[in-house]
């Protein structure tokens, strides 16, 4: 069961990665799957405790987070946009912002983590769905910065163009996503309950 | 990469329009922050801000009318 | 071979490291529920990476070029292939063994219910038995059609020269084995008794073994999904020129909507055994109603995936049924667009009904009345597949071989299962026959009537096919009738005595139901012999079968236009559709054209050598 690295073999396989109406849709398809499943746990979230929240949450931390996310979005959106039109600088810049800022978000999500261990740990009601969505969303954060730089290595040694970039795309595309699904689900955790 | 001024050009508008966006969208945030705090049992309320800022994500930066072409066209 | 042994040494190996760092990071003992958790993933990315992911594909990610496997042969199918005719293979044979597996464990729960009181099981070590035997069949339901026949027949049928994501097909396959181990490794950590649908509070104060269910059955759902993803992608992006949506054969149209099923509703069986596994080993209290928690939230999560579950894994039976009928009746279709129309009906409803499996549950009343009708609305869309059958076979010219006789087999057992299922829809006679065992006959009629004849009547159609070669008619309808007559004795004796107060899942029953219970135990070895013949059928034919030829059924639809089995990319031209694909008893009706050949897939072709078409008219 020898491997080799044919020539022909490289090639037939780059035409096969390159086919973005199936590239494509298969992401949106894998969004849509993925969009369930945030659905199972922001609904879980409203059976076991309806839109109830404890005095201590970090508001102030929270709407920084929001924030660092929605910024990290238009990085992600110039980056894109940057390959698009072969402007490779941009790109690369680009690209670092948005993985520095999702770094930064997962700090956030940490500091948040150790306060709410004191104030609502996992054995209360709130504190479940609290660490069940938020390290759900983080963790997607994390795979969304892995899925950046392995694009912006690939990008960085000249595998794109500007006719040329499913990868940056459906990556930028993930990245977006997961800031979809904190746009549920930070009122979810944070704004329902009022004040 | 052939006409550098033109995708200068190109690259500037789509960047605004994303620049319109995040805007918007940091408006949205914080006027929903503000009617979370303020509000009593502010459930109804937010959804409209969940449902404009989530249409503008799909719309705009994730290019949800690209699903319009995906048909492998022999249909 | 050496991919797989890669596979296995990259997989113990992944364990052991992810169990250990988090024994040093955490303490406690190396055997805790959260080690095993870890060393699971760290083991599962292990095995994937060994088999061939990571020279296929992750090599990519670093800039690297990937590295083909240049393998030939049988030793295809004990690695990393991402021709989609070789996985469909492999998911064949391994879920064959599983059903088998899942069998023997049928076998034993039977052999133990023979006779009242305590026999070769004491109560726990028959609920692991039981709640084995329920995952292992489970799974081959879900995933024996669609990861068989949905793979290989698909990108066939459709004119594609393979799946639109050959690579995930491949993952999509060899997450398969990671659950199989998972499952049968769970007696080292004292086994499962909490059943396949594994309610809490049992599931999360239970053995450890527990946790292997729900790290295994959670990979097997991101199997699920990802091959879902897969096929529809194919069929929406990879359609040969001219095939329209309105010219799909109808199996496909089965595996889109099955596929959508799956692809979407799944997340909810992960999610909520990923919370019994954050109860188990976070501290969560989802689950916990001392705490606040709520049992019934799993029992919502689990069954808004697990009703349309059922439809993933009878909707593909439909296609394969359908088009085995109508091929060999030599008719059309019988009103292909209802057909169609009703496919995506059931795929829609099957997520408003779930709530149907929890009328005693204690959840509100007000559910009661919109899922008891939600769930009889199903029917309606069933009966015109029904009636599709009915009316395709009706003055046909039926060529009566074994995959005939399955598919009409299969409207018959579906048709008892359909009927009992009124039953158990309606809340009033639900209340009384709730977990008794006219639930367990039922889904034994739906899933083993409408599931695993319909995997037959596929086996024995599409094999010519796949392996070139012919089976033994006349023993393929003899294991169709013996199968058949077992199948009733041991199931209709469990209406009965589920209308007569037995309890399913319960080791014991009360003396009186002692007879019924030893003749349907006697019925079930029976039954479950009928298995080796089909072993031997199979063997047989495939070494030493007659050859089979192109099209030995004058089928018409584009896997039959082909070699069998078919070359390595399916088509030596571009096929063109040019007409709809069940055009028989019209004349020049076409249904490709291939560059290059004259046309194929005539209307009415001349009936094969090798058998002749009953004249019923």
């Amino acid at each position: 069961m020898a491997m080799t690295t044919t020539p022909e073999a490289v090639h037939s396989r780059a035409e096969a990665t390159y086919r973005p109406a199936a590239n494509r849709l298969g992401l949106w398809l894998f969004l849509a799957s993925e969009t369930f499943l945030f659905s199972a746990f922001i609904s879980s979230r409203f059976v076991v405790s309806g839109t109830d929240q404890p005095e201590h949450l970090n508001q102030g931390l929270a709407l920084l987070l929001t924030l660092l996310l929605l910024w990290s979005s238009i990085s992600a959106f110039r980056a894109e946009a940057a390959m698009a039109h072969d402007n490779r600088r941009l790109f690369h810049r680009e690209m670092l912002t948005t993985i520095v800022l999702g770094a930064l978000f997962l700090v956030g999500v940490g500091v948040e983590f150790n306060e709410a261990l004191t104030d609502f740990p996992a054995n209360t009601i709130y504190g479940s769905s609290f660490f069940m969505l938020i390290g759900l969303h983080a963790f997607h954060v994390l795979t969304g910065i892995l899925a950046l730089g392995v694009v912006w290595n690939l990008g960085r040694l000249g595998h794109y163009g500007s006719d040329n970039h499913w990868p940056v795309e459906g990556v930028v595309k993930y990245w977006h996503f997961v800031d979809l699904m904190w746009v549920a689900i930070y009122p979810t955790l944070y704004l329902f309950g009022g004040s | 990469m052939s006409d550098n001024s033109h995708d200068t050009a190109g690259l500037m508008t789509v960047i605004q329009r994303g620049w319109f966006t995040a805007g918007a969208l940091a408006v949205l945030t914080l006027v929903e922050y503000v009617v979370a705090t303020t509000v009593d049992a502010p459930t109804l309320w937010l959804l409209p801000f969940i449902v404009a800022k989530g249409g503008l994500i799909l719309e705009v930066f994730m290019h949800s009318s690209d699903l319009k072409t995906l048909d492998g066209g022999n249909a | 071979m050496r991919q797989l042994l890669r596979a296995v040494i990259f997989g113990i190996l992944g364990y052991l490291i992810g169990a250990t760092l988090t024994w040093l990071v955490r303490g406690g003992s190396l055997g805790d529920e959260v080690c095993v958790v870890f060393g699971y993933v760290v083991g599962l990315v292990g095995w994937l990476f060994g088999i061939g992911m990571g020279d296929t594909w992750v090599r990519e990610w670093f800039g690297l070029p990937a590295r083909e496997s240049d393998v030939t042969g049988w030793k295809r199918y004990l690695g990393f292939s991402t021709d989609h005719k070789v996985i469909g293979v492999q998911y064949l044979a391994t879920f064959i063994v599983v059903l088998l597996l899942g069998g023997v464990a049928a076998m034993i729960i039977r052999f133990e219910l023979a006779q009242a009181g305590e026999g070769i099981l004491n109560a726990d070590r028959y609920n692991q038995v039981m709640s084995m035997h329920g995952i292992l069949m489970v799974a081959v339901a879900v995933a024996a059609i669609l990861g068989s026949f949905g793979n290989y027949l698909v990108p066939i049928m459709i004119g594609a020269d393979d799946m639109a994501f050959p690579r995930l097909n491949a993952v999509t396959f060899w997450l398969i084995p990671p659950v199989a181990i998972g499952l049968l490794a769970a007696p080292t950590l004292g086994s499962f008794d909490a059943g396949w649908t594994a309610y809490p509070p049992l599931s999360v104060v239970n053995n450890g073994g527990q946790i292997l269910f729900v790290l295994a059955v959670t990979t097997f759902g991101l199997s699920s999904i990802l091959g879902g993803l897969n096929v529809i992608t194919t069929i929406v992006t990879m359609r040969a020129p001219g095939m329209t949506w309105g010219r799909l054969p109808i199996f496909v149209w089965a595996a889109f909507a099955a596929s959508m099923i799956s692809l979407l509703t799944t997340q909810f069986f992960a999610a909520s055994l990923v919370l019994i596994a954050m109860d188990r080993v976070a501290g969560t209290v989802f689950f916990d109603g001392g705490a606040g928690g709520d049992p019934l939230l799993y029992q919502h999560l689990f069954w808004f995936y697990s009703h349309p579950a059922v439809y993933v894994m009878v909707l593909p039976g439909f296609g394969l049924v359908l088009e085995t009928i109508t091929h060999m009746s030599r008719k059309p279709l019988f009103a292909y667009k209802a057909v169609v129309v009703s496919l995506l009906t059931i795929a829609g409803l099957s997520v408003i009904v779930w709530a149907h499996h929890m009328f005693t549950s204690g959840m509100a009343e007000y559910l009661h009345g919109p899922f008891m009708f939600a769930t009889e609305m199903i029917s309606v869309p069933t009966g015109v597949i029904f009636l599709s059958a009915m009316a395709t076979l009706w003055r046909g010219k039926l060529w009566m071989k074994t995959p005939l006789f399955f598919a009409m087999i299969w409207i018959f057992q579906f048709l008892m299962g359909g009927v009992t299922g009124i039953f158990l829809a309606d809340v009033v006679t639900d209340v009384s026959l709730h977990d008794s065992y006219f639930v367990v006959a039922h889904f034994h009629y739906t899933i083993m009537g409408g599931m695993i004849f319909a995997f037959l009547t596929g086996i024995f159609f599409w094999f010519p096919k796949i392996t070139g070669r012919m089976i033994n008619d006349r023993l393929g309808i003899i294991f169709a009738l013996w199968l058949t007559i077992g199948f009733q004795l041991t199931f209709l004796p469990q209406f009965w005595l589920g209308t007569n107060g037995m309890n399913r899942r319960i080791a014991d029953y009360p003396d009186q139901l002692e007879g019924a219970n030893l003749f349907s135990s006697i019925s079930a070895f029976f039954l479950g012999g009928s298995f080796l013949l089909l072993i031997y059928i199979l063997l047989s034919a495939a070494r030493r079968g007659p050859k089979a030829g192109d099209n030995p059924w004058n089928a018409s639809t584009l896997e039959w236009q082909v070699s069998s089995p078919p070359p390595e990319h399916n088509f030596s031209g571009q096929p063109t559709v040019v007409g709809h694909p069940y055009g028989y008893g019209t004349a020049d009706s076409r249904h490709a054209e291939f560059a290059g050949m004259t046309a194929v897939g005539l209307a009415e072709p001349e009936q094969a050598g090798t058998g002749e078409g009953g004249d019923n008219e």
